[in-house]
């Protein structure tokens, strides 16, 4: 999958659970998405929700802050999961 | 406890020289944690993801403790955070289940640490560790104790 086609993918994920106060569409990728509105909460299911969208699962190890707060971090999680270059 | 005040009002003045609140101050005889969960969240992950959402977050005594309760599986996410919180900030990089919220005497709760948690405990020297939560119709809400030292040795 390109780059942009998973980043498509996680805006989606973002925008049907991270329940942002903000259009996901006009975050950056680098962009914080905590700082932005997401919860801790919300980002377990953004985490769920993303598990189901790439049949991968997260290890604890990923379970962490810095991979959920932008659409960059996830990507690069997903690529590593993947066995794919971020 | 006047000790305990001196060295709380001498990191306040230290910690408001510094450009961020997330460098863990080791000399600190106390740090506290908090947050705050809307039930309508937990309510749609056991909607939308049911077992595995429990099974991600909550250890198997905590799923016996507290059923499918969106009440208490929240009040106990809240708590989780808290500790998280308390014990470094922003990303202590800690699995959620390896922080354990039980019920104890008297309708209180206790932490109970293993893996990754109590190793970050232990690294931080933090000797106890006190929980309240507290809840309203749609919100649940959890305040952390870390306590360091030799307080309770």
């Amino acid at each position: 999958m390109s780059n942009n086609g998973l980043n498509a993918d996680i805006r989606r994920v973002l925008g049907e659970h991270a329940r942002l106060p903000v259009d996901v569409q006009s975050l950056s990728e680098e962009q914080d998405l905590f700082a932005a509105g997401m919860s801790s909460h919300a980002s377990v299911n953004v985490m769920l929700a993303l598990e189901d969208t790439f049949d991968i699962e997260f290890p604890d190890n990923m379970l962490k802050r810095s991979v959920f707060e932008s659409i960059s971090g996830i990507s690069a999680a997903i690529a590593e999961l993947q066995g794919q270059p971020a | 406890m006047e000790q305990a005040i001196r060295g709380f009002t001498t990191w306040l003045a230290r910690r408001a020289e510094r450009p961020s609140y997330l460098n863990y101050d080791r000399e600190m005889p106390m740090y506290v944690g908090i947050d705050l969960v809307c039930l309508d969240e937990i309510r749609e992950s056991l909607e939308t993801h049911g077992d595995r959402y429990l099974r991600r977050i909550y250890t198997a005594r905590e799923r016996l403790q507290c059923g499918q309760s969106v009440r208490r599986l929240a009040g106990r996410f809240a708590a989780k955070e808290a500790t998280m919180k308390a014990l470094g900030g922003s990303d202590p990089q800690l699995p959620w289940n390896s922080i354990e919220v039980l019920d104890a005497h008297g309708g209180a709760l206790a932490i109970t640490l293993n893996g990754a948690a109590q190793r970050l405990v232990e690294n931080r020297g933090v000797r106890n560790l006190s929980v309240s939560v507290t809840h309203r119709r749609s919100l649940a809400a959890a305040l952390v104790l870390a306590e360091r030292g030799r307080c309770n040795e």
